[in-house]
């Protein structure tokens, strides 16, 4: 089964930023590739964030932001400032990735593909890099935006799972966790 | 006036909830929590004050989904408005996560607009109020 990257989904990702911060997102360029495995890219001063994909296909997310328009992207989400990056400005990169992946997921369920998101993690440093699967497909874009430009790599390895997503079970036992104490705080409050 | 609980493993998107609330003209006092479990102890301990809980689905510890469920099979918790703010937007998460809890107040999928959290909060909080 192959995956469909469509107009209608790229546009989705570019409204994003719009609801988020409030800016627009110019795509400059989308390639979709296959890379080979020798093939990397190197980044410099940037904010990095990956958030995983399993389910019918795995793969992961990951947002490249200069760490100068990370500032600019989270001062805007929360009405802030920031000079250089914090904690802050990491979660707030982590979100915009988070939701971003969301919309992917969206897609994919229009498309009758059943995916699960994980939690997003991000990473400062002065020279990531991405080193590439040769069984992934690649979409890569970029983007400018009034705070500076950006790049979403989308990797999906379309190879399809046998395991389906755990989704409908894992609840059922967390929820009787969560049952249990609630349970334990009701009783001592007696309410 | 009862207090809203926003529950959310993101600072910056407990903020963002927290600032269009008080945007929108609403003085209640909010209460934060950064997991499922932080907000269980937290609805446990204060949930006569609570009117209102706006709930992240992933979360690390334990989801909002198994938040809500829980909520639900509590009978002076039931009825307790939750509103799911979440990524996941797809028709079957949003089945599944009343299934969870039949009294679900709302779903609001992010990316959203602060009308469209406003619009889904405020009759909530009006009659919490």
């Amino acid at each position: 089964m192959a995956i469909e990257i469509n107009q209608a989904f790229i546009e989705k990702m570019s409204g994003i930023m719009e609801k988020m911060v409030g800016d627009s997102l110019l795509p400059m360029g989308i390639t979709v590739s296959r890379k080979n495995a020798t093939e990397h890219v190197n980044f410099q001063d940037v904010v990095f964030c990956s958030i995983g994909i399993t389910g019918a296909f795995n793969g992961n997310l990951s947002i490249v932001i200069p760490q100068k328009t990370a500032c600019s992207f989270v001062g805007k989400m929360i009405g802030m400032s920031f000079e250089q990056v914090t904690d802050d400005v990491l979660d707030g990169c982590r979100e915009i990735t988070n939701m971003v992946a969301g919309v992917i997921k969206m897609e994919m369920a229009a498309q009758s593909v059943d995916i699960n998101i994980g939690l997003p993690t991000s990473m400062i440093g002065h020279g990531l890099r991405i080193r590439f699967n040769p069984a992934d497909k690649y979409v890569h874009q970029q983007y400018t935006t009034s705070e500076g430009d950006l790049e979403v790599y989308l990797a999906l390895n379309e190879q399809e799972t046998s395991a389906q997503p755990s989704a409908e079970k894992k609840p059922a036992v967390a929820v009787d966790a969560a049952t249990a104490l609630l349970n334990k705080i009701k009783n001592s409050k007696n309410f | 006036m009862k207090k809203i609980l926003v529950v959310d493993d993101s600072s910056v998107q407990r903020k963002m909830i927290i600032q269009i609330i008080k945007s929108a003209g609403f003085s209640n006092p909010t209460l934060e929590a950064e997991d499922g479990v932080k907000a269980i102890e937290i609805i446990g301990n204060d949930f006569q004050d609570i009117g209102l809980v706006l709930c992240d689905w992933n979360m690390p510890n334990m989801t909002g989904i198994e938040v809500v469920g829980a909520l639900a099979k509590i009978p002076p918790l039931a009825t307790l408005p939750v509103v799911m703010v979440t990524t996941e937007g797809t028709e079957a998460k949003i089945s599944e996560a009343k299934r969870a809890n039949p009294n679900l107040a709302g779903y609001v999928t992010k990316p959203f607009t602060p009308d469209r959290l406003k619009e889904t909060i405020s009759p909530i909080l009006a009659k919490a109020n």
